[in-house]
């Protein structure tokens, strides 16, 4: 481990304006969390357009408080209110409210902070000593690599998204198609703008990521609000746990810290994925199992610890790839292109203090938010039940002016309107949206690494398989493939 | 017998995702493939267009289990509420020119407050005015941003 780079990172994140990122981001995120409807993805992308006027460390460092800081907020409302504030907590309703009716909610809301902060503190460490080395073998990838890595995405991301594969591929392949429009940088040749010159530019990642995930939610939120909960009160000394809670919660937060941050390293939505895994683990492993869905801690602080693990995990790939493997990794990455900064390999070489102001940060901001959890946590509820008719008109003027402002631009302004009533269908009809965003995202690498891979090998893409790390990735995909159709058939068969 | 429970107008998205499928694979011949041995800018674009017109089919034709009825849209009422917000999000981008935006910021928050049904005048116009002067500090006073001004 480079401990002279991290200390370089700390002394970076230690001034006045780098803590106000990460206490901003902190508290915003954890009230996001909080609140049903407006998601991390949401929150980053209205939140982008203000970290253009900061460096590029401030705006990394802000949106990674977001990510980091909605996760805890998330169980907040799950325990005390029996509603999920973002889609990684569902699974802690099951026992985390019940814990709530038995009188214990400010146990289990304490012990998910202390084991979202262990969790949180395991993942940091272990990306701080994995992300550098996968950097360094990423340098060994070329454009067959690359395309691997893409068909990889594809397929993983296709299948973990939504409900179906079959509207999970059609939104990746519509957000690759979206990422062509313009002039190609490769030949200089205009595509699919349709002699439209805002279009010559191509399609901005900002404003359909607002339309999509925010000003749809606005409407659907608008069409059909929803009721403001009635919360299960909580008293500061209800908030220790007794010994028996403690003892029961220990291995529950190794476990989903481990697991949390391997399943982050998967493309697909990380969180929400290792939170369910982590509570059928739990489950199988308990030495009351009966007690499951009755209000037993292990299912409350299991899954938490997971999702925070595996929220944390998932910039690995982003940071040592440059491949987002989930819509807020997305928004990040869109955040450091827009500041001009390339995650991937090259950047260890180029920009070192971005990745080890980014960890430093990752490990105050874990303190700040277990500082911030635990005394405020009865205030972050209240936010729970702030009605969504006095939210959403704030919201939608955040969105418009946010997207305006980002390029003075009022095409971009029409561009999120006409992605935001997609979005609405997209959502009435079960299309997964973070496929959309990803393809749109990694379309000009996957376009670059295709045409590159094709001139390559002579116009056959035969030669990969005899690229270990293309090979490895191809079976990894073709064997996805394979066990995704044997468990349909099995399904269907019983 | 298997039948299909779902909405026609889920069967006309995933048609018109096809018809989409197919003009971006028009168009990309159009644009040029090129060979294999040294692609065209129209050929990443063209397996695009491939994979959403197969896609699109298969989504079509393959029946899916009933599932609980989507209730966004649901009623006449939802519906004039869904335009009433897409008018007020337009007027916002046609007017700005004319109006400049801290009216529009007004009116907006205004508009959304009464779709979502909050509660007499007073309290929306409470709302749209602190919301406007937020706006204000915020964009125009904190970070500076130039913003199309009318008076």
């Amino acid at each position: 481990m480079e401990f002279k780079a991290l200390f370089d990172g700390f002394v970076i994140f230690f001034s006045f304006k780098y803590i106000l990122a990460c206490a901003i981001g902190a508290v915003l995120g954890t009230v996001i969390g909080v609140l049903p409807g407006l998601g991390p993805t949401t929150t980053m992308s209205l939140m982008l357009p203000f970290t253009l006027s900061q460096d590029a460390t401030f705006g990394i460092i802000m949106l990674t408080g977001i990510l980091v800081g909605s996760q805890y907020g998330g169980s907040t409302t799950s325990i005390l209110v029996n509603i999920p504030g973002e889609a990684a907590s569902v699974v802690t309703c099951l026992d985390g409210y019940q814990m709530a009716k038995k009188g214990r909610g400010g146990a289990a809301l304490a012990l998910v902070a202390v084991g979202s902060f262990i969790a949180g503190t395991v993942a940091i460490l272990g990306t701080q000593v994995f992300a550098p080395l996968l950097g360094a073998a990423a340098l060994k990838f070329g454009p067959p690599e690359f395309l691997a890595l893409m068909i990889l995405c594809f397929i993983l991301l296709s299948n973990l998204s939504g409900d179906s594969p079959v509207k999970g591929s059609i939104m990746f392949a519509l957000g690759m198609w979206l990422s062509v429009i313009g002039v190609g940088p490769l030949d200089g040749i205009e595509r699919f703008s349709f002699g439209v010159d805002d279009l010559m530019m191509g399609v901005e990642f900002l404003p359909v990521a607002v339309g999509l995930f925010g000003v749809s939610e606005i409407i659907v939120t608008s069409v059909a609000p929803y009721l403001p909960p009635m919360l299960e009160k909580i008293r500061l000394r209800d908030l220790y746990p007794n010994r028996e809670e403690m003892r029961r919660s220990v291995g529950p937060m190794a476990r989903g810290s481990i697991l949390g941050f391997f399943v982050g390293l998967i493309p697909g939505p990380a969180s929400v994925i290792s939170s369910f895994v982590s509570y059928a683990l739990e489950k199988r492993v308990a030495d009351k199992p009966q007690e499951f869905g009755h209000g037993a801690v292990e299912g409350v602080v299991g899954p938490e610890s997971a999702n925070n693990s595996a929220c944390v995990g998932s910039m690995i790939p982003l940071l040592t790839l440059g491949i987002p493997f989930n819509a807020p990794s997305a928004v990040l990455l869109a955040g450091l292109l827009m500041h001009n900064i390339e995650p991937g390999p090259l950047l260890f070489q180029n920009s070192p203090q971005v990745f080890w102001t980014y960890i430093a940060a990752l490990y105050i901001g874990n303190v700040v938010l277990l500082v911030l959890n635990l005394p405020l946590v009865g205030l972050f509820a209240r936010v729970a039940t702030i009605r969504p008719t006095f939210l959403m008109p704030i919201v939608s003027t955040i969105c418009l002016l946010g997207v305006y402002c980002s390029r003075n631009s009022m095409f971009d302004v029409w561009v999120m309107l006409i992605a935001g009533i997609l979005g609405i269908f997209f959502r009435i009809w079960k299309y997964p949206i973070a496929p959309l965003v990803i393809g749109l995202i990694l379309g000009p690498m996957a376009e670059n690494s295709f045409r590159k891979s094709l001139m390559m090998f002579h116009g056959t893409l035969l030669p990969m398989f005899d690229r270990p790390i293309a090979l490895v990735m191809i079976l990894m995909a073709g064997s996805f493939i394979i066990a995704r159709v044997t468990y349909t058939f099995i399904k269907k068969r019983e | 017998m298997n039948i299909d429970m779902r909405p026609k107008g889920e069967r006309l998205f995933s048609a018109l995702l096809f018809v989409l499928g197919s003009i971006i694979v028009v168009g990309s011949i159009q644009i040029g493939l090129g060979k294999l041995t040294k692609p065209g800018p129209g050929l990443f674009s063209f397996f695009c267009g491939l994979i959403l017109c197969i896609q699109s089919i298969l989504s079509h034709v393959f029946k899916q289990e009933r599932r609980e009825k989507e209730e966004v849209l649901g009623n006449p009422s939802a519906i004039m509420k869904f335009i009433f917000s897409i008018v007020t999000l337009i007027l916002w981008i046609v007017l700005m020119p004319l109006l400049g935006w801290l009216p529009l910021t007004f009116f907006v928050t205004f508009s959304f407050a009464k779709i979502m049904q909050l509660e007499g005048w007073i309290k929306p116009l409470i709302l749209a005015t602190a919301n406007t002067l937020f706006s204000y500090f915020l964009f125009g006073y904190l970070l500076l941003i130039d913003l199309p001004n009318v008076f």
